[in-house]
């Protein structure tokens, strides 16, 4: 990144927000985000 | 890696419960993953001897047996084990006794009972069935000296806590008992024990011969030596510890194997039956084309870049990682060769996954071992084979070449404290360095320490701060909350983000649909005419395995998904990325050199315009509906419709969109396989833009129509031939659909790759 690590300290860290999505309204599979029905999808308006 | 707390405590015993122990050594890095009891609870089971067998009257398979549970107290107890023999000590459920849940998951209570007319007072026990182990075979035996009487669980040491713990790779010095007992020591205070070791054989040092990856080998010959009937040495709580006697060669192994786990022997040691060894061992790399035979069955090829010792032979193990069949101890053996090494991480690393297994002998040269106590711990394991199985030990071959060199490590007291975020003094730093055992030099604001062999992960500054974070403990950490300067960045009111644009099609009527990127390459071809897609090197799978230029195959997929499940209605979006070859992208912090991924917005619409309602009769949407939701969309802007070619839409059916004399993308009515009735009957909408474009629009600026007409740009839906010119519009009526045949109305909007959002 052409950073001085000197100069320079830092964290890395990820979170999906699919997954805090999965965490919140409780659901259970995560590859039901991305498949598409309609059926599930409408029910996050 | 696992032990039982009993062995932990015999090298430091600090005053902490079996919890705060645990809690101790996770905090410090060393995560407890699992601490559970040597066995399953159970109660009422006594150590006994069976006096006397006489078979069973009316079965077959019984014995009744007069056991002396200690106290001058017989029992009576009926008996269906194969193994049972007078003067055997095994461990007796009395009655009143509750023993661990069997499969059926209930507590088994043991009462006075009656075996086929012969009454029995309480039950002789399998390891199975105190939980121990999984051998039902038989009665498990106990040692031949244990008091008759004695509660079982104190006997075999079955309330000692068995600790797992769950290493990471940096952490490699307490992948042996010794060494976590030395960092406990180091983070408790409490004194450590080192076991002192008996004076060895003789030594005998000859040249070196070795190879680069094995800077130091230690050789001890055991001759000859009698394999005698011995007492199980394991600690039962173990995971494989065989219940009753074991074979002499397995004996052997398990004392070797006993010795992995205990004390500080980290270097696993092979042995080898001295009988199969023709001429010397040495240790060298493979030559391409050479096989050998592992312990686990397997045939292995090696070449250069693998480690092997061999004789004048043949290869007999694979370095570091396994021994070969060939010279495995068995019940025959009787010169055992004995080998402690040192191996060079990088020689060991990588091998043993090419060849798809892993040992724990491999798991722990691939970190690294200590180079100094080699010596000690073939001294060590001789004692062990002389104890358990007698023999005179041999002389020792020492090779040392190229051992590595601890180099000393600088540590700057202000550096530490910024990185780990506390303030630190001089003397806080060199006590806790000097707590793990590291030879400390102060000076000025700084430290010096040459880090001792055991410590090869010590290497650069970081490596230090880490460890006086980890010995201060991280639970002292102050609690520092940021401090960042809160701007808020003002966007100009002229741009709307891609959230602004997600709602305004999502009021139009269209749901939100998210893909992966990663679509099949037939998909590319058949709806991009892009040939040379972006590839992965590795696909999840095989219909994923090319990056998409176009989001249409996706909401394609999408549609087909929902009309295989009976949907009426499909209306959706899609705002993504696409990702195609384009050589003028230069490599930067955010892009990537050659490609182009430029965000993109397509939507699809299918089935009938509105929902079922009473207003309007049904009717399936068309291409003017959703040009009027691309107008609402791009609206205060005025777009311009001119007919185009696309490869993925019918020809005739596709027009391309204009805003601002610049392109940004298609609008149709169908594709061209929706034309061949592939998707059924209804109407089927697309349209994809640019969604730059789309996010410039300016709600204050004033559009003026440009040149013909816009509103009027209709074509016929009958000639798919005409309208190849633009600007050439006659405009008519609202076309009929064809009565009967598929019409399907598809818009798609492929823009020109923008820069930046």
């Amino acid at each position: 990144m052409g950073l001085c690590p000197e100069r320079y300290i830092g964290f890395a860290f990820g979170m999906g927000p699919d997954r805090l999505t999965m965490l919140r309204y409780g659901v259970a599979d995560l590859r039901l985000f991305f498949d598409g029905d309609l059926r599930f999808l409408r029910q996050f308006q | 890696m696992q032990f039982p707390e009993s062995w932990l405590r015999e090298f430091c015993n600090p005053p902490l419960s079996s919890e705060q122990l645990a809690d101790t050594l996770t905090m410090a890095g060393l995560e407890v993953e699992e601490r559970r009891p040597a066995a399953p609870p159970f109660s009422g089971v006594v150590v006994a001897r069976i006096e006397h067998l006489e078979p069973h009257p009316q079965a077959e398979r019984l014995r009744v047996c007069q056991v002396d549970v200690g106290g001058g107290e017989r029992l009576q107890i009926v008996c269906g084990a194969p193994n049972a023999r007078a003067g055997m000590v095994v461990p007796c459920a009395r009655v009143g006794a509750v023993l661990p849940p069997g499969p059926s998951g209930e507590a088994l209570h043991i009462g006075l009972g009656q075996l086929r007319g012969v009454a029995s007072h309480g039950m002789l026990c399998s390891a199975q069935e105190l939980g121990i182990a999984d051998d039902a075979s038989g009665l498990l035996e106990l040692p031949a000296d244990a008091p008759l009487g004695q509660d079982v669980r104190a006997c075999l040491q079955l309330d000692d806590q068995i600790f797992t713990l769950k290493l990471t790779p940096n952490l490699a010095h307490c992948l042996s008992v010794y060494g976590v007992a030395r960092e406990l020591a180091a983070l408790t205070g409490a004194p450590l024990h080192t076991p002192a070791l008996a004076a060895g054989g003789p030594h005998a040092h000859r040249g070196a011969a070795g190879a680069s990856a094995c800077p130091r080998s230690v050789r001890a010959l055991q001759r000859p030596h009698r394999a005698r009937h011995q007492r199980r040495r394991r600690h039962p709580g173990l995971d494989g510890a065989a219940a009753g006697a074991l074979r002499p060669a397995q004996r052997f192994g398990a004392g070797g194997h006993l010795q992995l786990r205990d004390v500080r022997v980290r270097p696993p040691l092979p042995h080898f039956d001295l009988a199969h060894i023709e001429g010397g061992l040495q240790v060298r790399w493979g030559c391409a084309g050479e096989t050998l035979q592992l312990l686990n069955g397997q045939t292995v090829t090696v070449d250069e870049t693998v480690g092997v010792i061999a004789d004048a032979q043949a290869l007999e193990s694979l370095a570091g990682i396994m021994g070969g069949a060939a010279t495995a101890v068995s019940d025959a053996t009787r010169d055992v060769y004995l080998e402690a090494a040192f191996w060079w991480p990088k020689a060991i690393a990588g091998r043993s996954r090419r060849y798809h297994f892993s040992t724990d002998a491999g798991h722990r040269f691939e970190r690294g071992v200590d180079p100094a106590t080699t010596v000690e711990h073939l001294e060590r394991i001789t004692e062990l084979i002389l104890q358990i199985c007698g023999g005179q030990p041999g002389p020792i071959d020492d090779q040392s070449l190229n051992l590595p060199q601890p180099q000393p490590v600088a540590l700057r007291v202000a550096r530490a404290a910024k990185v780990i975020g506390m303030p630190l003094t001089l003397e806080q730093c060199a006590q806790a360095l000097r707590r793990l055992g590291l030879q400390v030099h102060e000076g000025q604001g700084s430290l010096s320490v040459t880090p001792p062999s055991y410590r090869f992960d010590l290497q650069i500054e970081a490596d230090l701060i880490e460890e006086v974070a980890r010995l201060i403990g991280y639970e002292h950490l102050p609690h520092t909350p940021p401090l960042a300067p809160v701007t808020a960045l003002a966007q100009p009111e002229r741009r709307r983000g891609p959230y602004a644009l997600r709602r305004q099609l999502a009021q139009l009527g269209f749901q939100e649909t998210i893909n992966f990127s990663f679509v099949q390459e037939r998909w590319e071809r058949d709806w991009a005419d892009n040939a040379q897609p972006i590839a992965l090197l590795n696909p999840i799978a095989s219909q994923m395995s090319v990056m998409r230029s176009s989001l249409l195959g996706s909401l394609l997929a999408v549609l087909k998904f929902n009309t295989d499940r009976k949907a009426e209605r499909v209306r959706v979006f899609e705002l993504g990325r696409v990702f195609r070859h384009d050589a003028a992208v230069p490599d930067g912090p955010t892009s990537v050199a050659g490609v182009a991924q430029p965000l993109r917005v397509a939507a699809l619409a299918w089935g009938d315009a509105l929902p079922l309602q009473w207003g309007e009769g049904a009717r399936s949407v068309d291409f003017h509906d959703l040009k009027g939701d691309l107008q609402a969309l791009l609206a205060p802007r005025q777009a311009r419709f001119e007919p185009a070619e696309h490869p993925a839409l019918h020809p005739g059916r596709c027009a391309q969109v204009w805003l601002d004399g610049q392109a940004i993308g298609y609008m149709a009515s169908c594709t061209r396989a929706g034309a061949r009735a592939r998707a059924g009957s209804r109407p089927r909408c697309c349209l994809s833009s640019s969604s730059s474009r789309c996010c410039s629009a300016s709600w204050c600026r004033r559009n003026r129509c440009t040149g013909t007409s816009p509103c009027s740009a209709t074509w016929p839906w009958c000639c798919p031939s005409a309208s190849r010119t633009p600007n050439c519009w006659p405009p008519c009526a609202a076309p009929t659909p064809p009565v009967g045949s598929p019409m399907c109305v598809c818009l798609i909007f492929t823009g020109p790759s923008p820069t930046g959002s």
